[in-house]
């Protein structure tokens, strides 16, 4: 390589860089496109920015209260959904139910803002709309049975970072916890406990560990409360029923 | 009927999506990192499965992997993209190391040297290159071993050589919360730099000195592990995830600095720091460095398979199969294609659809059961997630008699393959536990045939006109009085399609600041294709483009363009180019032929005396891992005939990392400093820094010089980048898309 020869980068300089920074800051904010062409860069950019100011300038939402009473006048059965690791609450109704050839009734679940999961006989086998999706999942299920019918192989397929599948399997057992009863905003549910424990190991070798949980009422044919797990990016979540 | 919540993430705890988006990026450049915890609890996160890697290896002050100014054995996590900045005694590099394999590692570092006083500079400002391969992994009693070459070539002011060991131990914990502790023991021999002091043999005799100047870019495998070698080495203790204290003994005299000139004073071979992980990506670092000096370090490293905002794609809507709806006969009835009101309603039904999904409907064409659908995506890097969505348009709009699908991505006017999947094997796969793979087993990757010509197109489309104000920057790297400049400003550009594979663009640029005009003369004795900088640089009102450029299919497997116009700021005339790339193949060949003048400094409508013709013939080929070869030999801008080889990884996100070179018939003198054409590039999407779908990206391409051999003119819309996207090859890695 050869050498050059240098002039000192004085306070002058660097003043003209960061009104430069500046400057490009300010142009992406307000740089614009119209038509079917693909925007530029500092176009997507811009937008990007914007959307960051009015998120943060924007009130708090009025949070709502839900009881009993609120849920009787819904008419469409509801989840409350608690993301563990992002320490978030929100509620899903029930969009669909549908069968295929596999055992197990699916339903679909969606808030307005475009989140959906995806359970068969209750059990978690997508999630969309949130990071690192759950794209399927095979899970231990029989036709007229709610929650897992029994443990065995379980096999998670996420999509990763860079857009590819991603497995996880693990070696499940399943336990029963007993007769438990549940309060869900004024109502008392009679429900056993299912426990859910399964094994794995990271690509690296680390011994890793899920547990999901299930309070079933057999009677019902409902799940009135679950933890499941939902990957490794969105982590646990914790599931409550809010059906009269 | 499909009734959605009243409730929403959004009204009871405000945007759930912005707040998991918000939230994932503090945890990625905030205090949180990655760890592996000891003994987690049962059914906890921490116990689950992990896809977050732990925090890479520290880096040298070379931005490898290594104590300050030694390195380790250690190899950073495949695709590890690592920037970093170490300064000490008036002295400061830049780096940029890529880990292109788990095993093998490049880095390019820019670095001056304060008050070195030599070679008529008071500082020394210079370019290098380094790569490392590891020899074998650590074993239970064995250590990781790595070979290392270090500035290989050209002038090499911090060429050295070396072999070194790392062995780690785990060591017992300080507190129950930290879980125990790491300690890496590093020792090598060097050469070179490594060997100057404290030697303990020779091989080969007397090595020659450092001299600044010559024109460089050559290999120095002369002197590669000659001369004398020294013995150094040094530990790294992580007491816990955050915090780690190094010391090691540096084998280099630093004799050009200390000796020849006055650059910092070395009382001590004894090197001791402390550093702080900051994030998952970066890592700071304070030094105490040769008995005299403080230093410090800044290093960040990327991993493009870690996104830095994770991806968040709105669900799309379910779909219904049609045994929940089509109940009667007549809703299976055939002949609606006949009535072209008919047709239209779903058209523009199915358009509405692809609209609230970011695409937009090219074209269709129905018979009663099957459906041709072509469509331009301008938002999903992942064809497949575009074509996944299209499919949910189709069946939640076409009538139920339609089986067929033939979904066909269009970009350019041109049809680039086209999946045909039955509409039974959508509604039944939906919810499949192996879905992605279920729904491509049953999905037929084709080329894309003609359009029939009863097909429907768009209403919105053909004319279109689209505009956009936008800013620009404009870089120029490396020059002798000042190694970074740089022009911004604004573009006004305008372009109009009035008919499939026709397209007229144009960009106005007006600069508002900059330096580059400040550039130096071109010395170079070639004609002046490409270091005219400073020349065109003087005019800030310009006309950056304006062209006309026609894309089509002239057969099966085969692609054309031709355009004709001002291709950039330094070229224009006319330009045609031929793809061969069937749809299920790695391997693409391609012909382009371009008749080009210079245009006028001023860069208006005029042009200069300098004409010629280029063109090459190319080779395309995936290696598989990500790794794209491309082979190009031809005619280049300054008449001169040559090749060049590119190797790029190309990520399914829209990251890339590759280098290139060119070598053609002008020789080392005339080419000038650096001998022959060289550089690397790299491209960081934008969907991967903000999370949300979208397919632009920032990139650049650095040369560590610019020179007149070995260039080529830059043509818009050459063909082999877009096609390859649509094909069987990225549509199978990204699978996954389909469904989300």
């Amino acid at each position: 390589m050869t050498y050059l020869p240098r002039r000192a980068t004085g306070p002058r300089a660097r003043t003209l860089f960061k009104s430069l920074a500046g400057l490009v800051l300010l142009l992406g904010t307000a740089a614009c496109s119209t038509g079917p062409e693909e925007a530029r860069s500092s176009v997507v950019l811009g937008q990007a920015i914007r959307e960051v100011i009015s998120d943060y300038r924007a009130p708090d939402p009025t949070p709502v209260t839900v009881n009993r009473a609120l849920l009787d006048q819904l008419g469409n059965p509801h989840l409350e959904v608690y993301i563990e690791n992002r320490d978030l609450t929100g509620y899903v109704g029930l969009l669909r139910v549908r069968h295929d050839d596999l055992p197990g009734e699916i339903t679909t679940w969606s808030t307005n803002d475009d989140i959906a999961l995806f359970f068969r006989n209750g059990l978690l086998i997508g999630t969309r709309g949130l990071p690192g999706n759950l794209i399927s999942a095979d899970v231990p299920v029989q036709e007229n049975i709610v929650g897992p019918a029994q443990g065995g192989l379980r096999r998670y397929y996420l999509r990763g970072g860079n857009s590819e599948e991603r497995r996880i399997t693990m070696a499940c057992e399943l336990q029963q916890l007993g007769r438990e009863t549940l309060e869900i905003y004024e109502r008392h549910f009679t429900t056993q406990h299912l426990q859910e424990r399964c094994e794995g190991r990271d690509p690296d070798g680390r011994k890793t560990e899920i547990i999901n949980e299930y309070w079933v009422d057999s009677r019902s044919q409902k799940i009135w409360k679950s933890r499941q797990w939902a990957g490794p990016e969105t982590g646990y979540l914790r599931i409550r029923n809010l059906a009269s | 009927m499909i009734r959605r919540s009243f409730f929403t993430f959004r009204t009871t705890l405000g945007s759930a999506a912005v707040l998991v988006c918000g939230a994932s990026a503090t945890l990625a450049w905030g205090p949180d990192i990655t760890r592996t915890p000891h003994d987690p609890a049962p059914g906890s996160a921490e116990a689950a499965p992990r896809f977050k890697p732990l925090p890479p290896p520290a880096l040298n002050f070379y931005g490898s992997p290594g104590l300050l100014d030694t390195p380790s054995a250690e190899m950073l996590p495949d695709a590890t993209y690592a920037v970093s900045y170490s300064w000490f005694g008036g002295q400061s590099r830049y780096n940029i190391t890529f880990q292109a394999l788990p095993w093998l590692s490049t880095s390019f570092r820019y670095n001056g040297i304060r008050n070195l006083n030599l070679f008529g500079f008071s500082t020394y400002y210079d370019r290098g290159f380094d790569v490392r391969a590891r020899l074998w992994k650590e074993g239970k009693y064995l250590p990781e071993v790595t070979m290392g070459l270090q500035d290989f070539a050209g002038t090499g002011v911090y060429a050295a050589e070396y072999f070194v060991a790392t062995k780690r131990f785990q060591t017992p914990a300080l507190s129950r919360r930290s879980g125990p502790g790491l300690l890496k023991l590093s020792a090598g021999l060097g050469w070179g730099r490594l060997g100057s002091s404290g030697a303990i043999g020779n091989i080969g005799g007397q090595r020659p000195n450092f001299v600044g100047g010559g024109t460089g870019g050559q290999l120095s495998y002369d002197q590669w592990f000659r001369g004398d070698f020294a013995p150094f080495g040094g530990i790294e203790w992580q007491p816990n995830d955050r915090w780690s204290l190094k010391a090691e003994y540096s084998s280099d005299a630093y004799t050009t600095e200390t000796q020849v000139s006055d650059v910092f004073e070395r009382k001590s071979s004894l090197n001791f720091g402390a550093e702080y992980q900051y994030s998952n990506r970066t890592r700071l670092g304070a030094y105490y460095l040769y008995g005299s000096e403080v230093g410090f370090t800044a290093q960040f490293q990327l991993n493009p398979r870690q996104p830095m905002t994770p991806m968040l794609v709105p669900a799309a809507a379910p779909i219904l199969p049609r045994s929940e709806w089509a109940v009667g006969e007549n809703d299976w009835n055939q002949d609606w294609p006949q009535s072209s009101r008919q047709t239209t309603v779903f058209r523009d039904q199915a358009a509405a659809a692809l609209k609230k999904d970011g695409l937009i409907l090219e074209a269709i064409h129905f018979t009663g059961t099957e459906v041709e659908l072509r469509y331009r995506n301008p938002r999903y890097q992942s064809e497949m997630q575009a074509v996944g969505r299209v499919a949910r348009a189709m069946a939640a709009t076409l009538p139920a008699s339609v089986e067929t699908f033939r979904i066909t991505p269009v970009r350019n006017g041109v049809g680039l393959s086209t999946v045909t999947l039955r509409r039974s094997d959508l509604e039944a796969q939906e919810f499949n536990p192996q879905a992605s793979e279920a729904i491509l087993a049953v999905s037929a990757i084709s080329d894309a045939r003609p359009l029939a010509e009863d097909a429907v197109f768009s209403n919105e489309l053909y004319p279109a006109f689209s505009r956009s104000i936008s800013p620009y920057t404009k870089p120029s790297y490396f020059d002798p009085s000042r190694p970074f400049r740089l022009d911004i400003g604004v573009d006004l550009a305008a372009s109009y399609a009035p008919a499939p594979g026709w397209f007229i663009a144009g960009a106005l640029r007006q600069r508002l600041a900059g330096n580059v005009k400040r550039s130096r003369e071109s010395n170079s004795v070639l004609p002046h294709v490409r270091t005219d900088v400073a020349a065109y640089a003087q005019y800030g009102t310009t006309l950056e483009n304006l062209y006309v450029m026609r894309h089509w299919k002239p057969g099966r497997n085969l692609y054309a363009r031709a355009s004709a116009g001002l291709f950039e700021t330094m070229y224009g005339g006319i330009s045609g180019e031929v793809l061969w790339k069937p749809v299920n193949s790695k391997l693409a060949l391609g012909v382009e032929a371009n008749y080009v003048v210079q245009r006028d400094y001023d860069q208006r409508l005029g042009f200069r005396d300098y004409k010629t013709f280029t063109g090459h013939g190319s080779l395309y080929y995936q290696l598989g891992h990500d790794y794209h070869l491309q082979l190009d030999a031809g005619r280049y801008l300054a008449g001169d005939y040559g090749g060049t080889l590119s190797l790029d990884r190309i990520f399914s996100n829209g990251w890339v990392v590759g280098a290139f070179f060119t070598l053609t018939n002008v020789s080392a003198a005339d080419f000038g400093e650096g001998s022959f054409d060289k550089g690397f590039r790299f491209r960081i999407p934008l969907a991967w820094m903000l999370g949300k779908p979208n397919r632009r990206g920032y990139g650049l391409t650095i040369r560590p010089t610019q020179r007149d051999g070995g260039q080529r003119v830059s043509v818009p819309g050459r063909l082999y980048g877009s096609i390859r996207t649509a094909h069987r090859n990225s549509l199978q890695e990204q699978r996954a898309r389909f469904w989300e």
